[in-house]
């Protein structure tokens, strides 16, 4: 195994909801290490969103530590966080939470404009990162001119452009079509492959999950040894598929 | 600058609601540049000349009670007196009783009035074409302006008609003075007014000028004590006490006008307050999302709070300019105050103002989008 990005030491997480315990996580283990890409799959409810919370710093762990690159952040204040989040994760959601305001190309250049970067080199940066997802024709189109999948794929290009080393994506195609999906599936791989990015994605569907080149399976809290009997011929399955077709994945 | 575009973005993105809020806080800024140009013009007309050290001696028995013009060279006589002037307020009309007609004219004894009040400022060759005619007048420079209409000039005849004396005087414009405590004043030779009325040889008031101000209090005190059990008892003071108490109403006015303007201010802070917050709760979400991006909460801060400020600068300077353009480009209420004026120092208030009440409303909303844990913000369906 590669030198670890992300590792949960024993990372209990526990919500209080009217004065009782909820207990999400539960001694939660795992390393991932870099440019590797992992699926977590798992229940409604089973804390794979926690997960994801927890390595961008966006929640903290109820007791056990996580660490990315080596560092803790259960020390950072809000301010610190903030700033390492702008410069090492890059976020892509369900629902691609594009600002609706902006353009594709602003929407883009927002992680930039908290960096001292010039404006001609924030410019070349956002076009390139818009290049790579392939949508260097809708510069100036807003999120509602555009189609679900190009919506997530400006998304994608939102994370990539500070270039960060981390991607942590939440069910990115759990709002497309298959063909949609397919297309930032492929992103997410080709990121993996040529940029070296480090990918956790969290997801429900089969298919997606064998994008990547691990999956883990989420439930009760822990992490199972093995993905459910039911999954792994289906994963089998979809990974020939693509080995097939791309020779990619194991 | 790289942040205006987005601060301006988010703060049109529904235009009917900025356009609604920049047009209530325009309204209300409105009405704040009014009530301060009021103060402003009661402050103009209470703002005298106190260097002079001039003491006015006033009727005791009534407020507009009247005093023998022999009083005039009585008080002359006075050790520490430099001059006299007697002066009666004719409170005739001009042309109807319409307010915009309004203007005050005095009686005033003409040799003396150019010591006792050297801040009139009228030269030479008027000065002595009005000492030499006592059918003439001297008027305000804003008269002139405000009549040009009626063609009032240098040389021009000014009928007045006699309201609460029967006499309907046409006076001749012999000078043009410009000292800005004596706007919207016409003043004329009380000597014709006496000659045209029977067994009159009265003055409403006469301000005796003291050789210097230590000399002040003694005077007042040797002219009331010499006339107290006269038909003509004097109340005498110093022209500041004097503007002070006729001016007492004036001062209640302007209680009720500065009350007006902090109810205005709190009302602005809350409308605005209102709006900001209704729109930054719908963006709780995109705020979080902002914040997993890097975003601080100081920046979300600094952010929102810009936006309640732009919103509030353009209601702020909306409202300015419209009370600048209706009070000045289309003229004045003259009947309701003698010194109208939208000054820079208003709008200027009015423009800061704008701002403070932009980050008075802001920082509730910023403060709480700022801290709200971003995992519960990015729950938030919108
Ligand atoms: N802020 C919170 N307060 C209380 N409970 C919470 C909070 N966040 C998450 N939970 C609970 O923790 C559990 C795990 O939530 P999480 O969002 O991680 O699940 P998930 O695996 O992502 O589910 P899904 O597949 O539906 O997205 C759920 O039962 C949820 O109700
Ligand atoms: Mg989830």
């Amino acid at each position: 195994m590669t030198e670890p990005l992300v590792q949960f030491q024993d990372v209990w997480r526990t919500y209080t909801r009217d004065k009782n315990e909820v207990p999400v996580l539960q001694g939660l283990s795992v390393e991932i290490g870099k440019g590797e890409f992992h699926a977590f799959m798992g229940p409604s409810g089973s804390g794979k969103s926690t997960l994801l919370n927890l390595v961008a710093g966006l929640d903290q762990p109820t007791k056990g530590a996580v660490l990315v690159d080596g560092v803790q952040l259960t020390g950072f204040n809000e301010a610190e966080l903030a700033n390492w989040r702008g410069k090492h994760v890059g976020f892509i959601f369900q629902l691609f939470n594009l600002i609706a305001v902006l353009t594709a190309f602003e929407n883009v250049e927002l992680p930039l404009l908290l960096t001292s970067m010039k404006r001609k080199e924030r410019r070349e940066r956002v076009k390139r990162a818009l290049s790579i997802v392939g949508l260097e024709d809708r510069v100036e189109h807003y999120p509602r001119q555009l189609s679900g999948g190009q919506e997530q794929r400006v998304a994608i290009a939102r994370a990539l452009v500070a270039d960060p080393s981390l991607l942590l994506a939440d069910e990115p195609t759990g709002d497309l079509d298959s063909d949609s999906a397919k297309e930032v599936l492929e992103l997410l791989q080709e990121l993996q492959r040529e940029q070296g990015k480090t990918i956790l994605m969290v997801t429900h569907d089969l298919r997606a999950a064998a994008a990547a080149s691990r999956v883990h399976y989420l439930e009760k809290g822990t992490l199972q040894p093995q993905v459910p009997a039911s999954y792994a011929a289906i994963l089998a399955e979809a990974r020939g598929e693509k080995a097939h077709a791309q020779g990619a994945g194991r | 600058m790289k942040w205006f575009r987005f601060v301006w973005r988010n703060a049109t993105r529904s235009r009917r609601r900025s356009i609604l809020m920049i047009l209530s806080l325009a309204t209300t800024f409105f009405l704040f540049c009014t009530l301060q140009t009021m103060l402003t013009a009661l402050d103009s007309v209470t703002s005298f000349n106190t260097a002079q050290h001039r003491v006015v001696v006033t009727s005791r028995l009534s407020q507009i009670g009247t005093l023998p013009q022999a009083y005039e060279e009585q008080i002359r006589s006075l050790a520490g007196v430099a001059e006299v002037c007697g002066m009666t307020n004719f409170s005739g009309l001009y042309k109807d009783d319409h307010p915009d007609n309004f203007f005050a004219q005095y009686a005033v004894n003409a040799r003396t009035v150019f010591d006792v009040f050297p801040e009139l400022d009228v030269d030479e060759t008027q000065r002595g074409a009005f000492l030499a005619n006592p059918q003439s007048c001297l008027v305000h420079e804003s008269l002139i302006e405000r009549f040009s209409g009626d063609g009032w000039k240098l040389g021009s005849t000014v009928p007045l008609i006699g309201a609460r004396y029967p006499v309907d005087p046409k006076l001749s414009i012999a000078g043009v003075f410009t000292a800005p405590a004596y706007e919207d004043v016409l003043i004329f030779h009380w000597e014709s007014l006496d000659a045209s009325l029977t067994a009159f040889s009265e003055y409403e008031l006469f301000f005796a000028k003291a050789q210097d101000s230590a000399a002040m209090p003694r005077i007042i005190d040797e002219i009331d004590s010499r006339y107290l059990n006269s038909e003509y008892p004097t109340a005498s003071m110093t022209e500041d006490i004097f503007q002070e108490s006729t001016n007492e109403s004036l001062a209640t006015q302007r209680t009720v006008l500065q009350r007006l303007s902090m109810v205005l201010l709190v009302v602005m802070v809350l409308a605005g307050a209102n709006a900001i917050a209704l729109a930054t709760r719908e963006r709780v979400r995109e705020i979080s999302v902002l914040r997993t991006l890097g975003f601080t909460p100081g920046r979300v801060r600094v952010l929102v709070i810009a936006e309640a400020c732009l919103l509030s600068l353009l209601g702020g300077a909306l409202g300015c300019g419209g009370a600048w353009l209706l009070w000045e480009q289309a003229g004045p209420p003259s009947f309701l105050f003698l010194n109208f004026h939208v000054t820079a120092g208003t709008l200027l208030t009015g423009l800061a103002l704008s701002v403070l009440v932009g980050v008075a409303s802001g920082s509730v909303p910023a403060h709480r989008v700022a801290t709200l844990p971003i995992v519960s913000g990015l729950r938030k369906v919108t």
